[in-house]
C-alpha cells in the first residue's frame, strides 16, 4: 500500500478549485467514507461540513513572504500557526485536508510544507486535488491565472459535473488540461463521486503511471494536436465541423502510401504548419498535398462543411491544429458514411490555448551523478524556479541500490532515499516538470549533463 | 576558579497529568501555584509544593492557547480557540469574566504591569479590558495575526508582534495608547524584553533574530540559523540572550551591547529540535527541553558554559518554567505529563 513506509509524517491533501466546482461535496465524501480516521480540515471558504467527528477549523488566508519578496518563497502563515497547534495534541491526526478559496494560488499552500521546518518535519504534502467545473472552466481558463495554476499544480484533476456537458466537450477539455499538466491523474465525476484512491494517498512516486498514461509527455511538441490516417474512396468526401473554441482551425492533408503511415507525414506536416496558410471558407474544396489550410469557421455559424475530392482511391494523413473533438469534426465518404481513421495519434501540442503552461518528462537509463544533479538543479531552480510549478522525480543514482525520490514546488525541493530497486524492474530515472514556458530541449540537455 | 559551580543533585518533587499535551505553564508570582493549560482546553492550578491539583476548569472549547497571572497573583487569565479570554479567580474557583477577544483565536493574554488592564490578542485584533470586563480600548486591527505580546518590565509599554512589524503601544493613558512600529520583512514569531528593559528581541520566520535597543529603537539582527527561531530567553541580568535552533542553543552576549557581527556561544547537549528555553530567575542556569524528551541544564558560571544536568521526559517537551523563588523547574510534555524537578547544591 504505502510506497514509502519510512515516512511517518502526517499526509496533507490540498483541495483547490473555483467556487462551485464541488470542493465541499468532495470534502464531505472523504469525511464520510474515511470515518474510521481522525481527520482535521482547514477551511478557507465558508462551506457546509456535514460530518461531526472531523475537526474543522476556519482559517483566513495569510500570505507570508520569506526571502526578500521572492514569490516562490511565499507560505501560508495561517496554516503554519494552526497546524503547529494541531500537532501538539496527544491524539495525532491520521490525515489533514486543506481546502483553499476558489481564487487561491496553490503555490504558497504547497510551499508551506517545504519551506517551514516544523511543517516539513511533521507533515507531508500528499497531493493537490483540483476540482474542475466542466461547464464553466473554459471561461476561467481564459480569464484567471489562478485557475491555470490550480490545474498546473494538481496531482489529481477531478472533472466534475460531466453530466452538464456533452461527451465531446469533456474529451476536448481533458485533452486541453492534459497538455497543461501531464502528471495529474484525471478523474471524471458527477457530484464529486470519484474513487478516493485517486484523491488520497498519492504520495507514492508512481511516475511510470503518469508517463504510460500520457506517452506524448515525453515526445517533442508539434504545432498540431492530432493526426489521423484515412483510407478514402474515389469521389468527393466531405469534412463536417461545428463551432469550436477558436474562430479558425489549421489543417494539413497529405497523400500517403501505406508504408510510411503517419510518421513521415508528421514531419512534413510539422514543416507545413510553419508556412503561410491558404484560407478556406466553408463550402470550399480542399486538395490533399503540401498545403497548410486555415479553415475560417467563424464566417458561417453552426454546422459547416468542406469538400475533399479524390480522383482515385488512396490514403490521406490528416493533421489538425486542435483535437477534432473540439470541433465535432467528421469525415464522410462519398456515400455520406462517417469514416474512422485507420490509425490516429494525439500529439503533444506546443501551442495549446493555455499557451505557456505545459509539462516536460524525461526518462533516462544511465545512472545519475548526484553531485552533478545537485549543481544543475540549483542553477535551474535559481533561474527558472518562478516558472516551474511542480517537479517530481524517481532517480537511479550511480552506485546506489535505492531509488531516490523527490518532489518540488517552484524553487523548493524535498528528496529522500526510497525503497531498494527490485531485481525485476529497470533502473530508470524519470522526471516530470510542469510549468510556464518550459524549454524541453534545454531541460533534456541539462539533465544529460548530470549523467555519469 | 572558585566560582565554578558544583553539580547540583536533582530529584523529582512531584508529577501530575493533564488531559492533553501541555500548551502553557505559569507560576503564580509568589510561587505557590503552578497553572497549566492543555492543548485541547482544560486548565489546572497545581500546588507547587505538593503537586496536588487545587483547581480544574474545562477551559476553552477547541483549545486553550495562553495563560498568565496578574502581577500580584490575584487573577489568572486564559485565551483560547473559542475566541474568548477568561479571567479566573483561583481562590474561589469562579470564572470572573468572559471577554470576546474578536473574530479569531485568542492567542495572547497579558496583564499590564500595574494589573489594571488585561490585553487580549485575537487574530488581528488587540483589545484592552478592565479586570471587571469592560472594553477600554479596541485598537485598529493589525495587518496580520498577532503572534505574541510582551510588556516592558518597567514602563506601561506593550509590544505586539506580527508579520512584518512590531507594534509598540505606549499606555500612559489607558484610553489612548500611542502606537509606534518597528519593521522587519518577515513574520515575527515571538517577542521578549530584556529584564532591564534595554532590548526588545524577536524570533523570526526567516531564520533570524531581530531586535531593537530601547528607547533609541536602534535595530540589530543576528542570522545563521538553520530553522525559524521559535524560542528565546533572557537571563535575569540581561546579559545573555538564548535562542533555540535544531540541536543547538545559541547564546548571545549583550555585555557590551548588541553582539552584531560577533559569534555566539553554541551550547550543545540537546538531541533534537529545541522546544523551550528558560533561565533561572537568579542563578546562571539555562534549561532547554527538546522535542524527543531530552532536558539539559547548563550553568553559565565559570569560563565556559557547561552541562550540569541531563534529564528526560516521556514524549517530547512543550514548556519549561522555573519557580520564581525556588530551585524548582516545572516541565510539561506533549503527552500531558507535568513534573517538578528540584535542584539542590
Amino acid at each position: 500500500m504505502s510506497m514509502n513506509t519510512a515516512d511517518s509524517r502526517i499526509p496533507v491533501t490540498v483541495l483547490t478549485g473555483f467556487l462551485g466546482a464541488g470542493k465541499t461535496t468532495l470534502l464531505n465524501r472523504i469525511l464520510t467514507e474515511q470515518h474510521g480516521q481522525r481527520i482535521a480540515v482547514i477551511e478557507n471558504e465558508f462551506g457546509e461540513i456535514g460530518i461531526d467527528q472531523a475537526l474543522v477549523i476556519n482559517a483566513e488566508e495569510e500570505i507570508f513572504e520569506m526571502n526578500n519578496g521572492c514569490l516562490c518563497c511565499t507560505v501560508r502563515g495561517d496554516l503554519i500557526r494552526i497546524l503547529g497547534n494541531l500537532m501538539k495534541r496527544r491524539d495525532k491526526f491520521d490525515r489533514i485536508l486543506v481546502e483553499t478559496t476558489g481564487l487561491a494560488d496553490p503555490g504558497p499552500v504547497a510551499q508551506t510544507f517545504f519551506m517551514d521546518d516544523e511543517m516539513k518535519d511533521n507533515l507531508r504534502l500528499d497531493g493537490i486535488v483540483t476540482l474542475v467545473d466542466c461547464k464553466h472552466v473554459a471561461q476561467h481558463l481564459e480569464s484567471s491565472s489562478e485557475c491555470r495554476e490550480q490545474i498546473a499544480f494538481a496531482d489529481t484533476l477531478v472533472l466534475n459535473k460531466v453530466d452538464l456537458v456533452d461527451r465531446a466537450a469533456v474529451e476536448a477539455l481533458e485533452t486541453r488540461l492534459r497538455a497543461m499538466n501531464g502528471l495529474a491523474k484525471i478523474q471524471r465525476a458527477h457530484m464529486a463521486q470519484v474513487d478516493l484512491q485517486q484523491v488520497l494517498d498519492l504520495g507514492g512516486f508512481d511516475l511510470k503511471r503518469a508517463l504510460d498514461l500520457n506517452p506524448a509527455f515525453l515526445e517533442p511538441e508539434y504545432p498540431f494536436e492530432w493526426g489521423g490516417w484515412y483510407a478514402l474512396s474515389a469521389g468527393e468526401s466531405v469534412l463536417t465541423l461545428e463551432d469550436g473554441p477558436d474562430p479558425d482551425l489549421g489543417v494539413v492533408l497529405l497523400p500517403v502510401s501505406e508504408h510510411d503511415a503517419l510518421a513521415t507525414a508528421r514531419d512534413v506536416a510539422d514543416r507545413l504548419f510553419a508556412t503561410t496558410a491558404s484560407e478556406a471558407q466553408p463550402g470550399d474544396a480542399l486538395e490533399p498535398g503540401p498545403h497548410f489550410y486555415r479553415l475560417r469557421l467563424a464566417s458561417k455559424p453552426g454546422f459547416k462543411h468542406f469538400r475533399l475530392g479524390l480522383k482515385t482511391a488512396g490514403s490521406v494523413a490528416f493533421f489538425t491544429q486542435h483535437h477534432p473533438d473540439e470541433f465535432a469534426l467528421r469525415l464522410l465518404d462519398p456515400r455520406g458514411q462517417p469514416l474512422k481513421p485507420v490509425f490516429e495519434h494525439t500529439y503533444n501540442a506546443g501551442h495549446t490555448h493555455d499557451a505557456a503552461v505545459s509539462s516536460v518528462g524525461i526518462v533516462e537509463g544511465r545512472p545519475v551523478n548526484p553531485y552533478k544533479l545537485n549543481l544543475w538543479l540549483t542553477d535551474l531552480l535559481r533561474d527558472k524556479g518562478a516558472d516551474i510549478f511542480r517537479m517530481k522525480g524517481v532517480l537511479h543514482l550511480a552506485d546506489n541500490a535505492h531509488r531516490f525520490v523527490f518532489q518540488g514546488v517552484h524553487m523548493l525541493f524535498d528528496g529522500q532515499a526510497d525503497r531498494p530497486w527490485r531485481t525485476d524492474e529497470p533502473r530508470l530515472s524519470q522526471m516530470i516538470f510542469i510549468g510556464r514556458d518550459l524549454d524541453r530541449a534545454e531541460l533534456t540537455a541539462g539533465f544529460q549533463t548530470c549523467l555519469d | 576558579m572558585s566560582s565554578v559551580e558544583q553539580t547540583p543533585t536533582v530529584r523529582i518533587r512531584w508529577t501530575a497529568d493533564l488531559a492533553d499535551g501541555v500548551q502553557d505553564l505559569a507560576w503564580s508570582p509568589d510561587g505557590r501555584w503552578l497553572a497549566a493549560a492543555a492543548v485541547s482546553g482544560p486548565l489546572m492550578v497545581i500546588d507547587g509544593a505538593t503537586g496536588e491539583i487545587a483547581r480544574e476548569w474545562s477551559g476553552h472549547d477547541g483549545g486553550t492557547l495562553g495563560l498568565t497571572w496578574s502581577r500580584e497573583g490575584r487573577w489568572l487569565a486564559s485565551g483560547g480557540q473559542d475566541g474568548h479570554a477568561r479571567i479566573w479567580d483561583p481562590d474561589s474557583g469562579e470564572e470572573r469574566v468572559k471577554l470576546a477577544g474578536g473574530s479569531g483565536w485568542v492567542g495572547g493574554v497579558s496583564f499590564s504591569p500595574c494589573a489594571d488592564l488585561l490585553i487580549t490578542a485575537a487574530g488581528k485584533e488587540l483589545r484592552a479590558w478592565s479586570l471587571d470586563g469592560r472594553l477600554l480600548h479596541d485598537t485598529k486591527p493589525h495587518a496580520s495575526t498577532i503572534t505574541d505580546l510582551a510588556w516592558h518590565p518597567r514602563q506601561p509599554l506593550l509590544a505586539s508582534s506580527a508579520y512584518g512589524k512590531i507594534h509598540l503601544w505606549d499606555w500612559q493613558s489607558p484610553d489612548t495608547p500611542v502606537e509606534q512600529t518597528l519593521p522587519h520583512p518577515s513574520s515575527l514569531l515571538g517577542v521578549r524584553w530584556s529584564p532591564n528593559g534595554r532590548y526588545l528581541a524577536c524570533g523570526c520566520q526567516d531564520n533570524k533574530l531581530r531586535g531593537w535597543t530601547w528607547p533609541e529603537a536602534q535595530d540589530f539582527q543576528m542570522s545563521g540559523y538553520l530553522t525559524k527561531v521559535r524560542v528565546l530567553a533572557w537571563d535575569s541580568a540581561s546579559r545573555w540572550l538564548a535562542a533555540g535552533d535544531r540541536e543547538i542553543v545559541t547564546l548571545w552576549d549583550f555585555a557590551k551591547g548588541p553582539p552584531m557581527g560577533k559569534a555566539p556561544l553554541d551550547l550543545e547537549g540537546a538531541l533534537d529540535v529545541v522546544r523551550d528555553l528558560a533561565f533561572h530567575p537568579d542563578r546562571p542556569w539555562l534549561a532547554a527541553g527538546d522535542q524527543s524528551g531530552g532536558l539539559v541544564v547548563w550553568t553559565l558560571r565559570g569560563r565556559e558554559p557547561r552541562v550540569v544536568w541531563h534529564g528526560a521526559l516521556r514524549g517530547g517537551f512543550q514548556r519549561l518554567a522555573w519557580h520564581p523563588k525556588d530551585h524548582l523547574l516545572a516541565v510539561g510534555g506533549e503527552d500531558g505529563a507535568i513534573a517538578a524537578f528540584e535542584f539542590k547544591r
